[in-house]
């Protein structure tokens, strides 16, 4: 079937990363010049200046079960619509890839 | 064309924050009224946010108390350019009957720097929807950047 190429995920993924890029560089040439100042940068308090107690809450704990919990319902996702043939060795290189980027980010939340 | 292109959609969608500097609150009645479907200031594409980091206009109302002073004057940093401040009311226009008190600073002016002024006690919606579109004058005639 003509243009059936289009609907294989691997290729309809690079399609629309490539939109999603291509909007990312719209918005920012749209988008005035960024002149970072102190109080830009500080998180927003209604006008008040944050002072930092000793006792501050984490989610870091959170953040690792809900990376987990993620990737797993994307790699069931990625493992339930896997094409046939060699078409699937994309879905396993993505899964790959996948597996990097959790294990990347663990390790980064282990230093937070 | 980019240009204008920018101008454009800066003019059609100014989204506002609202400040209260010190105002006894009838403004801000007045502000919310001309917020509603009844005056529907929102025709103009303005809609109300909750933080200046999504602000183009800030809405000031009242005198600014030397407590709130520092707090206007971080709000006001915090949003991002281009920035505009509308100064509602007397008393965000000049101190109103409030100026010279010793807890007052003064107008929003004396503070920030003011794009528009909308006087009255309290303003009224029909006279704050004169000042918005006379911003909106302000914002056509400004070099997109």
């Amino acid at each position: 079937m003509k243009g059936a190429i289009l609907l294989l995920p691997p290729v309809a993924f690079g399609v629309f990363l490539a939109l999603a890029c291509l909007l990312l560089l719209w918005g920012r040439v749209m988008a005035p010049g960024r002149r970072p100042t102190p109080e830009k940068v500080e998180p927003y308090a209604c006008g008040e200046a944050l002072s930092w107690g000793p006792l501050q809450l984490g989610y870091s704990q959170f953040f690792a079960v809900a990376v987990l919990f993620t990737v797993l319902h994307v790699a069931v996702l990625v493992v339930a619509t896997m094409p046939g043939g060699p078409a699937a060795l994309f879905a396993v290189a993505y899964l790959v890839v996948m597996l990097f980027a959790a294990a990347a980010l663990l390790g980064e939340l282990k230093t937070i | 064309m980019f240009e204008r292109l920018k101008r454009w959609a800066r003019v059609k969608s100014p989204w506002i924050v609202h400040f209260n500097s010190g105002a006894c609150n009838a403004c801000d009645i007045e502000v919310l009224a001309a917020l509603t479907p009844r005056f529907d200031v929102e025709r103009f594409g303005l809609l109300l946010r909750g933080s200046p980091r999504h602000g183009d206009v800030l809405v000031c109302t009242g005198p600014v108390t030397r407590q709130v002073k520092k707090r206007l004057q971080r709000i006001y940093e915090q949003m991002p350019e281009p920035r505009f401040v509308v100064a509602v009311g007397s008393c965000a226009c000049s101190g109103g009957c409030f100026r010279g008190c010793y807890n007052v600073e003064g107008g929003v002016d004396a503070v920030v720097p003011v794009a528009a002024y909308v006087p009255g006690c309290p303003a009224r919606p029909d006279a704050i929807i004169d000042g918005v579109v006379k911003l909106l004058g302000k914002l056509k005639a400004l070099k997109a950047g």
